[in-house]
């Protein structure tokens, strides 16, 4: 109570003070130079926001340009990527985000000789050094990237760089980790994503289905094997799986599992 | 009476330095969650919801008692959105909108009239398009009774796991309901019984069949000026709110709340305004009886847009309606703690909340205070209220300019004449829409006080 009553008086004779004067101009002034720093960094990111317009400008027609090489099969493929390496360019991390942007966007929509000159040209241009480097940063959001980036251009000898993420203590890195191993492994990377003990959010498991519902027939995972895991997860991806393909198969299996075991996580998947 | 005057300044300075202080924080919060929240947004595939059969089906309710030009227009715009699992549910109680709605969509009878879990005026007739393409488009044509009515008949239909109650007057952003459904399955140690998005000014902005094709500024100084107000509102607190405690207040926001436990506490309730944020606060307080660990989300992104009044009369409106459900969700949240032992962090987040909502109040009387003062006694203490004001004023553009700078993420204004405007705009805030906020809050006390 002592202690109060004199902070009380302190802040009295302040009020009632010279001292008041310059205490409140003090913290006028800090205002003001708060307000003159966020004007500034405004104003910064104003003019990188500009500055990053024009050179998106710049470097898109360049990238369109090694896209057509790339997809001029007449051109040899290493020509193509040393002449990207030697580009004026190529020293600026912009420019080399945009064009592995832009290969791994073509690469998607493509098949066949123009999708492997892609992705010979992500190897040979150096462009997959830096979504190594994205894989081995302490950032989540740049592994995720990195991961990703390998599985879009299917760099399966990075499987076990990515397999050394299936544990990460970030949940997003984890099923970015997940989906790139299924992606490049298919229906061979069951045995190193389906043990976990973590709980999985309805969000993963609509993306792991919805991965596997894309892939090619002969990926098909084996279904006894998922309906008989130890994991909830994985058995409701399985479920969700064989009522999509309508594979009547596994009928009585399912009714079964519907009714016990799983039938109280399929209820928390319940909204 | 001097000992007292300078014992009124201690109490005003150190209420004033407080709320500086917690503005500051909560804005560093803020800012903190929505680079988490964009940063983890960019990766996300949200085609996966178009698809995926875990998705929640979400059901929009919107009671129509006016008509209007653009009715059919306003109507598409919601028939439009990008989401598969969705349902349209309008709530009519006029014959002529009916009439329009039944030639403009191809509405017949439908058969399917459910028994009604929750008690409202009576349905005459439910209709459903003869169309393929509207087969999302349900309309109710029931016995007036006032909006809680409307919505509880649309609730008591609806097929949709979540809902969400809004009005012909705001236009929905085209992905909306994927952004709301996202963070509900990203959730797994709380149950979220509620997603609130942003609803920001559309004024000056241009559109174009329900999509925003570029982001500008109004002509209109007033509606500038709402535009950032919102702007700090939503970018310095909200998030911060959401991060701290699931007692969110509610203004400015789209929100998508669960059916079961909209079904659970009965519904909406008869009250003035403030629909949404009386039925998610009946939630808590149930879910909270049941011992369960109700969350509300708020995510940065603009889910609505709304027009905002560039008339000063009708903004006096509906800035008292703002005051009023302000006042009454602090009342309503203050006695549920105490009630239920709550623990002291929702108290304290609540407290603020009221704290700094009301705080052009504070600083308001305290203006008033020290005006009288200085009237009747001289000016002994003239600098209390020189300071306070200047102090008021600069902390205010200082926001204010947090707040641009943080809407860079999203939307940027880069030509002369956007910055001219956004200047004055910032210049003029907080001696033009204080004022009125002053007012209509002093009002709503007044009226509380009355009630």
């Amino acid at each position: 109570m002592n202690f109060i009553q004199v902070i009380k008086g302190e802040v009295m004779n302040i009020i009632t003070s010279e001292r008041f004067e310059e205490l409140m101009i003090i913290v006028i002034i800090i205002l003001l130079i708060a307000i003159l720093i966020v004007s500034i960094l405004y104003l910064l990111k104003i003019s990188s926001i500009i500055d990053e317009g024009k050179k998106n400008d710049i470097y898109e027609g360049i990238v369109d340009a090694y896209l057509n090489d790339i997809e001029t099969c007449t051109i040899k493929i290493e020509q193509v990527a040393i002449n990207f390496i030697e580009s004026p360019h190529f020293r600026d991390p912009l420019f080399r985000e945009l064009m592995t942007k832009e290969l791994i966007n073509t690469h998607h929509y493509l098949t066949g000789l123009i999708k492997n000159r892609l992705q010979t040209f992500y190897f040979s241009s150096g462009l997959v050094n830096d979504s190594y480097l994205k894989l081995k940063s302490n950032d989540w959001h740049l592994q995720c990237k990195g991961i990703n980036e390998f599985s879009e251009m299917d760099a399966i000898s990075y499987y076990d760089d990515i397999l050394s993420l299936r544990f990460n203590k970030n949940s997003q890195v984890r099923l970015q980790a997940v989906l790139s191993l299924i992606k490049l492994k298919g229906k061979n990377a069951y045995k190193d994503v389906s043990n976990f003990d973590y709980n999985v959010n309805r969000w993963a498991i609509a993306n792991v289905i919805e991965l596997i519902k894309d892939l090619p027939d002969n990926q098909i995972f084996d279904y006894n094997l998922m309906l008989n895991s130890n994991n909830d997860a994985v058995k409701i991806i399985g479920i969700s799986l064989i009522e999509h393909f309508k594979l009547k198969t596994y009928e009585d299996e399912l009714n079964t599992l519907k009714s016990d075991s799983v039938s109280s996580t399929m209820l928390k998947l319940q909204y | 009476m001097e000992n007292f005057i300078s014992q009124l300044s201690l109490i005003i300075i150190s209420l004033a330095i407080i709320i500086l202080v917690f503005k500051l924080l909560l804005a560093l919060i803020s800012i903190s969650e929505i680079n988490k929240n964009l940063k983890s947004n960019t990766l996300v595939n949200y085609d996966i919801l178009l698809s995926s059969s875990l998705a929640p089906q979400i059901s929009l309710l919107i009671p129509i008692s006016n008509d209007s030009a653009s009715l059919i227009e306003d109507i598409n715009t919601f028939l439009c959105l990008n989401y598969s699992k969705y349902e349209v549910i309008l709530i009519t109680d006029d014959g002529a909108i009916l009439k329009k709605l039944v030639s403009a969509f191809f509405l017949d009878l439908s058969s399917n009239i459910s028994t009604q879990s929750i008690k409202t005026a009576k349905i005459k007739n439910i209709y459903k398009s003869k169309l393929l393409s509207l087969s999302k488009l349900i309309v109710i044509d029931k016995k007036s009774n006032g909006k809680f009515d409307a919505l509880n008949a649309g609730l008591n239909i609806c097929k949709g796991d979540y809902i969400i109650s809004t009005n012909l007057n705001s236009l929905l952003v085209y992905d909306s309901l994927l952004k709301l459904s996202k963070p509900i399955m990203d959730e797994i140690d709380y149950k979220v019984i509620a997603v609130s998005g942003s609803k920001r000014v559309l004024n000056g902005n241009q559109i174009k069949r329900g999509l925003i094709k570029k982001i500008d500024l109004s002509n209109s100084l007033l509606s500038n000026i709402q535009m950032l107000n919102s702007l700090k509102e939503l970018l310095l607190r909200k998030m911060a709110w959401s991060k701290l405690t699931s007692f969110l207040p509610l203004q400015h926001s789209i929100n998508l709340i669960s059916k079961a436990d909209a079904m659970l506490v009965g519904g909406y309730s008869k009250v003035i305004l403030g629909e949404d944020l009386d039925l998610i606060f009946k939630i808590q307080r149930q879910l909270k009886i049941n011992g369960q660990k109700p969350k509300v989300l708020a995510i940065p992104d603009a889910i609505c847009w709304f027009r905002a009044s560039e008339n000063l009369h009708k903004l006096i409106k509906q800035k008292s309606k703002l005051a009023n459900t302000s006042i009454n969700g602090f009342f309503k949240y203050i006695k549920m703690f105490v009630q239920q032992n709550y623990n002291i962090i929702p108290i304290l987040s609540t407290f603020f909340w009221f704290l700094l909502d009301y705080s052009y109040l504070w600083i308001g009387i305290s203006t008033i205070v020290a005006s009288v003062y200085l009237l009747c006694t001289g000016l002994i203490y003239s600098k209390v209220l020189v300071f306070l004001l200047m102090i008021a004023y600069i902390s205010s553009i200082f926001f204010t300019l947090l707040a641009i700078l943080i809407e860079t993420k999203f939307n940027v204004y880069l030509n002369k004449n956007q910055t001219k405007k956004l200047l004055q705009a910032i210049l003029i805030e907080p001696i033009y829409l204080k004022p009125i906020i002053l007012y209509t809050q002093l009002s709503a006390i007044f009226k509380k006080k009355a009630s």
